[in-house]
């Protein structure tokens, strides 16, 4: 074996160990008091954490974790939206309309038209339950658990936000480095599995799906007008109805008071 | 797959529907001109072997039959950018091509698989000595690579009558279509208990630019020209 191959090798072994750690949480966790992130973090030892994790408690009651397997902001995003149309039928027919859109939308990009159809109709048949109350709360978040059902509906989250960023290739490919072209950018970090998402990723998710977000940062870097947060899309007028926690590398769910 | 208990729902769910597409319109390789000094009509058996969680991880793909070709390994395996999960390192040095992500299909590795046949990457080889061996055949130094690969596809005939396989060799046979028997449920077709294998035979390598790809009725994106 080449070097190179011996690295990959290596570097497979370790996301199979992390990857295995990773299997004990739940995909989607229940809703847990807030108070769980600062019990995570040591007043002595990490009291930069530790004190934003107080002060976000102030605005934030609860948390519903995500597993971190690398698609944790696409189904963070979609569990959000999903509590959303839970509460609101308007917004879930809404968010349906927008869903069945994408199927062409996609097949005008160029993707693959029978993976991409089989993706786009497993997901709104599965959202169309949601949608007209054929289901029932406890069953979707089986769904949402159940590892295969689960995975597909992201892999259509993914596609989405590929589209999105391919609709829009001139505002987005400045942003690649590398010199990759957005269709290899799209191809290999957004509709590839367990790949997270990364400020390309977060903004066309938002967009593709209409939702928009707010992102409590918990690590050390200071957002804008010297708050936690970032609102996206930027520009987004209203406060967002889903927010997100962030911790390097990985996103979770929170919910206000 | 190596079987039923390893093999997530989800996974035979999406094999089932590709196994149905696949045999409702089956993977045409490139088109033969019998005319010329090619090598053709070999009959080379391969076997796909899909992950629990397919398809968010690719397959691997083994050739069962000898191919002597410069990205396949002397043990059968294919070496294809299509059957890896994309690298986490973007500087990693590989060329950035395809790679292995959900909206890939049996379909698009069949045909990665011919187009690579048909053209080598000598850039990557598995198979080193056929690699170099490969570029002497092309500079015209040594004919010993088309003596290897005219040996194979002879032994290959033999396997196929073996099988009872008629192999194609004019384009007209090459490019028929078929439909499968229907069944209602597409699943019963799969026979869990062995490993799913696809065979498909494909024309040994004309590697000139004799072969033209006029029946290559592409009606699914091969996903090559993402770039």
């Amino acid at each position: 074996m080449t070097d190179a191959e011996n690295e990959i090798e290596l570097q497979d072994q370790q996301f199979k160990q992390i990857e295995n750690e990773q299997k004990m949480f739940p995909l989607v966790a229940d809703r847990l008091p807030f108070d769980l992130v600062i019990l995570d973090y040591d007043a002595e030892t990490s009291p930069d954490y530790y004190n934003k994790a107080k002060e976000l408690a102030n605005t934030y009651g609860e948390i519903r974790q995500i597993r971190g397997d690398g698609n944790c902001f696409y189904r963070a995003v979609f569990v959000g939206i999903l509590e959303v149309c839970m509460k609101n039928e308007e917004k879930a027919k809404q968010f349906l309309e927008t869903c069945l859109g994408w199927n062409d939308r996609l097949l005008k990009l160029g993707f693959p038209d029978w993976t991409t159809n089989d993706f786009c109709e497993v997901f709104t048949d599965w959202f169309k339950k949601v949608v007209n109350k054929e289901t029932t709360s406890e069953k979707i978040f089986d769904d949402l658990n159940d590892d295969s059902q689960s995975n597909y509906l992201i892999i259509f989250m993914r596609l989405i936000t590929s589209g999105y960023l391919k609709e829009h290739s001139e505002d987005y490919a400045p942003f690649i480095d590398d010199g990759r072209s957005l269709a290899d950018y799209c191809s290999t970090e957004i509709e590839a599995m367990w790949k997270d998402a990364d400020h390309l990723g977060i903004s066309g998710l938002v967009l593709a799906t209409g939702y928009n977000i707010r992102i409590e940062y918990m690590d050390r870097t200071a957002a804008p007008n010297g708050g936690w947060h970032y609102d996206i899309p930027a520009d987004c007028n209203e406060t967002p109805e889903i927010s997100l926690l962030y911790r390097p590398g990985h996103y979770d769910i929170i919910y206000h008071k | 797959m190596e079987s039923r208990a390893s093999t997530s729902a989800g996974a035979l769910r999406a094999l089932s529907v590709e196994l149905k597409n696949l045999q409702s319109q089956p993977v045409e390789g490139f088109t033969i001109d019998a005319n010329e000094d090619n090598l053709f009509g070999g009959y080379f058996k391969a076997n796909i072997r899909f992950p629990s969680n397919y398809p968010y991880s690719p397959p691997s793909m083994k050739f069962l039959t000898k191919v002597w070709h410069p990205n396949v390994y002397e043990n059968g395996d294919l070496c294809i950018s299509i059957l890896h999960a994309p690298v986490d390192d973007p500087h990693s040095g590989e060329l950035p091509c395809e790679r292995w992500n959900p909206t890939q299909s049996v379909r698009t590795i069949l045909l990665s698989v011919i187009s690579l046949l048909n053209e080598p990457n000598t850039s990557s080889p598995a198979n080193v000595d056929a690699s170099v061996m490969y570029r002497r055949w092309k500079e015209g130094s040594d004919a010993e690579y088309a003596t290897i690969v005219k040996k194979q596809v002879e032994d290959s005939k033999k396997e196929a009558e073996h099988d009872g396989i008629v192999v194609p060799e004019t384009i007209e046979e090459y490019c028929v279509k078929w439909a499968p028997p229907q069944h209602d449920d597409c699943l019963d077709s799969i026979d869990f208990d062995d490993d799913m294998m696809y065979d498909y035979n494909d024309d040994e390598e004309d590697e000139e630019e004799e072969s033209d790809d006029d029946c290559n009725e592409e009606d699914e994106d091969s996903g090559q020209g993402e770039n």
